[in-house]
């Protein structure tokens, strides 16, 4: 029990870190930001672990796990799925496309909005040095997709180049699939017949 | 005692997963969220069927008799169970929503070499994804049409607010929003 205890803690402590260094450093890679404070976080568990007794000072003696290396690991799972869970939130609710739907609308005239508003809402100002932002990763260089002019593939399509998942031939402005991003393709494809899902997207 | 909650839950889940993704064949249900959530609710009491049925084998073989609560080991057996869930829910996810997926899978199909982008972007625009996820949303009771405008509904606004609330404690912005 202590394991999971002090992960919760551990949790806690790093979702107040995270909001905390957000509002110093306004960083545009979220998922680094997370990925790197779930880390060092993870860390002060297995030190709280290691320092503080077994009982935690308050834990009847029946509610401790007999075997301490156990409870260690047990802690650090439950630690890394609830900061997995934290994340996928954040980006399902802050980054997600259907949620950023409600926002607009929320943040539109009388809190309406007809599709054509929320379509325009999507359409991108050129820009002259055609930098984007990949939610949660930070700027991506626009011109490895400059024909993209909407919110949705204008940093994706950029993302997915720079991250070597696509290859571009700049001269007929079409794409092929690395071994990397054919892999991914295929593994996807796979999970979805698995699951009986349709295009989903 | 949490040894045997911890197989106890993962066996479970495996179980209720496998059994579900292969009803999905047979009854394709509209809405997966609430198949996984009627899924994962009938198996709760398997959780516990699995934790007595575990209780025959000794944690590690040869172990001598555990001093923990048998109940600390239930509880941690509904715990992992729920957090497993959980996960399973965020992995679906990934792969049924997921945009960049589905663009790369469009690619595929075509044979992945020297592929027209815009041809599948036409087959997928943007302007058709808005308007399926407002229909998904509507159906869902987020937003509702009065007058040929979008309108929240309290659960979408309750949403939207909360959004709202993270956004700003971790300074991020909206699809919307973003350049």
């Amino acid at each position: 029990m202590k394991g999971v205890l002090l992960s919760l803690f551990a949790l806690l402590l790093n979702m107040v870190s995270a909001a905390v260094i957000a509002h110093v450093l306004r960083p545009k890679r979220y998922l680094y930001l997370f990925a790197l404070s779930s880390v060092a976080w993870a860390f002060v568990y297995i030190i709280l672990f290691l320092i503080t007794p077994r009982d935690l000072g308050f834990l009847p003696h029946a509610w401790k796990i007999t075997e301490p290396p156990l409870d260690l690991v047990y802690g650090l799972i439950v630690y890394f799925l609830n900061c997995h869970t934290f994340v996928d939130c954040f980006f399902a609710t802050c980054g997600g496309f259907s949620v950023s739907l409600l926002v607009a609308i929320l943040k539109s005239p009388h809190q309406s909005a007809t599709t054509d508003g929320l379509q325009v809402k999507f359409k991108l100002q050129p820009q002259p040095d055609q930098r984007r932002m990949a939610p949660g990763l930070g700027p991506v260089d626009g011109t490895l997709a400059p024909q993209e002019s909407d919110r949705i593939y204008a940093w994706r399509v950029s993302h997915l180049v720079k991250r070597g998942y696509l290859s571009r031939d700049a001269a007929a402005q079409r794409y092929s699939l690395t071994p990397k991003g054919r892999m991914v393709a295929t593994l996807a494809l796979t999970l979805k017949r698995l699951m009986n899902l349709g295009e989903g997207g | 005692m949490v040894e045997r909650g911890i197989l106890a839950a993962f066996l479970v889940t495996l179980i209720w997963v496998v059994l579900q993704n292969a009803s999905m064949f047979i009854h394709p249900a509209d809405n997966r969220f609430r198949t996984m959530l009627i899924g994962y609710l009938v198996s709760l009491p398997f959780v516990y069927v699995a934790y007595r049925w575990f209780a025959q084998f000794p944690f590690p073989p040869g172990a001598p008799g555990a001093t923990e609560s048998p109940r600390l080991g239930l509880i941690h057996a509904y715990f992992f169970h729920l957090l497993l869930f959980f996960f399973y829910v965020q992995c679906f996810y990934h792969v049924e929503r997921s945009v960049t997926l589905r663009l790369l899978i469009e690619l595929l199909k075509l044979g992945g070499v020297n592929a027209p982008l815009q041809e599948i972007q036409g087959r997928y625009p943007v302007e058709g994804m808005i308007q399926q996820r407002l229909q998904i949303l509507r159906e869902r009771g987020f937003i509702e049409l009065r007058d040929g405008s979008w309108y929240l509904t309290f659960k979408g606004a309750a949403l939207a607010r909360v959004t709202s609330a993270i956004s700003w404690l971790y300074q991020s912005q909206g699809q919307h929003e973003r350049e």
